[in-house]
């Protein structure tokens, strides 16, 4: 339970008294009714409209005398409409939800919602604004530490009284998270240098440091030098709990030509002896002999914007990392690395490598090239933007059959937007153990006798592709048959039947009616498919 | 010696309404799955269910079938505390139809499989509140959940004080 320790116990009322609040919220909703219809006739008879009338019903109703509308039926419109909201009240089935519930419907309310310090913002939060329902929700929402320990902080303006409000005034919701650790991201691209040190003052490290799980880093380039003062005022030990570190650093030349850009060089004074994920976003370079970072234990990092020269050095000193994620990385032509035929990047622990191509040109296969991952599970090459990468088949065999790695997940993303059917074949051949198979840039296709998709091994669970004609989706259904209320996937060239459980395809071509049906067929079997109709538009 | 997948058992409602179900539906339920087991003997009498309504449970049960099969969440696939805010509150399109009740039967659902210990249940009626919350103010949340505004004139200009702190950022 998310905060037992706050289960209040419900409100009960007993079932006979309940029934007696149902009868008499019913009577007075009746009455209310009754009244309301009652005072309708009246305002109808002293309505001097009357043309749509015959001429003598006209006469005769002008004759009438006009009824004024009494005073004791509204006052019992009123007063019927007051107790049914009581009633209402003592019977609102939310009065039985406990705190521990209340607390998880919370934290569903404020899932990706961040609690953000900044103008404007925590008024706008549900958190804040469930806080101010009634006492019970208040209680709740106050007493649940879990809703306080995360907290990104973005200090509106760099006037240092008003930064100075902000720490002073963010620091009581912070202790609302009792012991729990910490979660803080501070947004300091706009901060003027003194106000970093106020920040940075040890009043306020007090609070946070020895509390925090995860520290999220956005300065400018402009501010290192703050940065870099930052171990003066502060010991080295201090930020000794925590296990995810992000460092960002925007540099606003980088956006103006690689050859302006002057890295800064930074280097990491602390200890951080538990840090396990790293990520690091800059144009600046990480001076990593001068770094104390405990490269040995890092199981994940994300790397962004930075050369490839850089993510290879690190890399080198991480063993035993798990999660590797490439954003974006551009070639150090200065870099000889590439040229060392001995260099060996051995990550002989990691499991998942992304790697996402940004605006940037990277020579990506050379880095490639140089890559031995036995323990490769999940290999994903995303998007590519601006540049083709085109695909290298001797280079992504040679990597297979060097590191003999068990794939279960391959995504190619874009890149395999090159590919044909052979290479395909040949890829799936050689990895029989893939589970998801991402396709989505596929688009050289042929006839059924050339179906590449046909030599995916018996483990398949989930395949995501493209289809550019409708009679490959043909092919595609006739792959797909219904086994004993299952649905099963023939593979027509390796001879193997999957239990696959997704499908996702993306066509431009037409969709058959006939198509359509067998799709709905294999969808009430238990199948998820999704069909999207336009080539990488994502319309359905 | 665990019983075959086609058993039967009878389970009994606070108001005498009496359920045959599979035990395998009925084992979406960790509370009568434990009962199950601590049970060695087949007994014909039926498991009672005191703070479980007939029609509540029939909603329970018409989940725990489109549900059966599908594995169970275990200890290792709970949400640490640090993913709070990871959390989402997509809900399946066949689970939105199946939970478009009123709100009497919202919140029965929601204790009943708090009560039976059916955690995807649980999390489909909480997030399904959770969305009726979102982008919602005070008062209208108020109105739409028949709350009463209790607040003390001081505990109201604490809360006015926050907001003051918050649009002063």
């Amino acid at each position: 339970m998310p905060c037992g320790a706050y289960q209040r116990s419900l409100s009960t009322i007993p079932p006979e008294q309940m029934n007696e609040i149902r009868r008499r919220l019913d009577e007075a909703t009746t009455n209310l009714i009754a009244v309301k219809k009652e005072l309708k006739i009246q305002a109808a008879q002293n309505t001097t409209s009357t043309s749509s009338l015959p001429t003598s019903s006209r006469r005769k109703r002008h004759k009438r005398p006009r009824r004024p509308v009494s005073a004791p039926t509204t006052a019992q419109v009123q007063d019927l409409s007051a107790w049914i909201k009581r009633y209402k009240t003592a019977l609102a089935p939310i009065k039985f939800i406990p705190a521990e519930i209340l607390c998880l419907i919370f934290q569903f309310a404020i899932s990706n919602e961040p609690l953000e310090v900044s103008f404007s913002t925590l008024e706008g939060s549900t958190l804040i604004r469930c806080s101010q329902v009634c006492t019970f929700w208040r209680t709740t929402v106050l007493e649940c530490p879990e809703f306080w320990n995360d907290i990104t902080f973005v200090p509106c303006s760099t006037a240092h009284r008003i930064v100075q409000d902000t720490v002073d005034g963010y620091v009581p919701w912070l202790q609302k998270s009792k012991s729990l650790l910490l979660t803080l991201r501070l947004e300091l691209i706009w901060f003027k240098p003194a106000e970093l040190s106020l920040l940075w003052s040890p009043p306020v490290l007090k609070v946070l440091a020895e509390r925090l799980r995860v520290l999220h880093l956005h300065l400018p380039d402009s501010r290192l030098e703050t940065y870099r003062r930052l171990p003066v005022s502060v010991p080295a030990n201090a930020f000794d709990t925590v296990e995810e570190l992000l460092l960002s650093v925007l540099s606003i030349r980088r956006y103006i030509t690689h050859n302006e850009l002057v890295p800064a060089h930074i280097s990491i004074n602390f200890t951080f002896k538990a840090l396990k994920r790293f990520q690091l976003r800059c144009n600046a370079t990480l001076d990593l002999d001068a770094s104390s970072l405990p490269w040995i234990q890092l199981e994940k990092v994300h790397f962004q914007k930075l050369t490839d020269a850089v993510c290879i050095d690190m890399l080198r000193r991480m063993p035993n990392l798990e999660d590797c994620t490439l954003d974006s990385i551009w070639t150090d032509m200065s870099d000889r690395w590439r040229w060392n035929p001995g260099l060996e990047i051995r990550l002989e622990s990691l499991k998942t490598l992304s790697v996402t191509f940004g605006e940037d040109d990277w020579d990506f296969w050379p880095f490639f090239n140089k890559l031995f991952l036995p323990k490769l599970e999940d290999l994903e090459l995303g998007s590519v933007r601006t540049k083709d990468l085109y695909w290298d088949q001797p280079t992504f065999e040679a990597f297979i059959h060097r590191s003999r790695c068990r794939m279960r997940r391959l995504s190619l993303g874009e890149a395999a937007f090159g590919l044909s059917e052979i290479p395909i074949a040949t890829i799936l051949k050689l990895l029989p153990t893939l589970e998801e198979v991402s396709l989505p840039g596929f688009a050289t296709l042929k006839e059924w006798e050339d179906l590449g998709l046909g030599y995916i091994g018996p483990n398949l669970k989930k395949l995501d592709v493209s289809a550019p004609y409708w009679t490959w989706i043909n092919n595609l259904l006739s792959m797909l048959k219904l086994r004993q209320g299952t649905v099963a996937w023939i593979n027509p060239n390796s001879r193997t039947v999957s239990l696959i459980e997704e499908v996702n395809v993306t066509t431009s071509g037409h969709v058959t009616w006939d198509q359509m049906a067998e799709i709905e067929k294999l969808r009430q079997n238990g199948l998820k498919i999704r069909l999207t109709i336009g080539w990488y538009l994502g319309c359905e | 010696m665990a019983a075959p997948a086609t058993q039967q058992i009878k389970i009994r409602c606070n108001d005498e309404k009496e359920f045959t179900v599979d035990r395998d539906v009925l084992e979406r339920s960790v509370l009568i799955k434990n009962m199950l087991e601590d049970v060695t003997e087949q007994q014909d009498a039926p498991i009672p269910l005191p703070n479980v309504s007939g029609p509540v449970m029939a909603k329970v049960l018409e989940y725990c079938t489109h549900h059966r099969g599908e594995p169970l969440p275990s200890a290792d696939t709970e949400q640490s505390q640090d993913e709070t805010r990871k959390r989402t509150t997509d809900i399946s399109e066949w689970d939105q139809k199946f939970i478009t009740v009123d709100q009497e039967m919202l919140f029965e659902i929601i204790l009943a499989a708090n009560y039976l210990d059916i955690k995807s249940l649980l999390d489909v009626g909480c997030k399904t509140v959770a969305n009726m919350i979102k982008g919602k103010t005070p008062e209208e949340i108020r109105k739409l959940f028949n709350i009463v505004n209790d607040f003390t004139p001081e505990e109201e200009a604490q809360i006015k004080k926050e907001n003051e702190w918050a649009e002063d950022r």
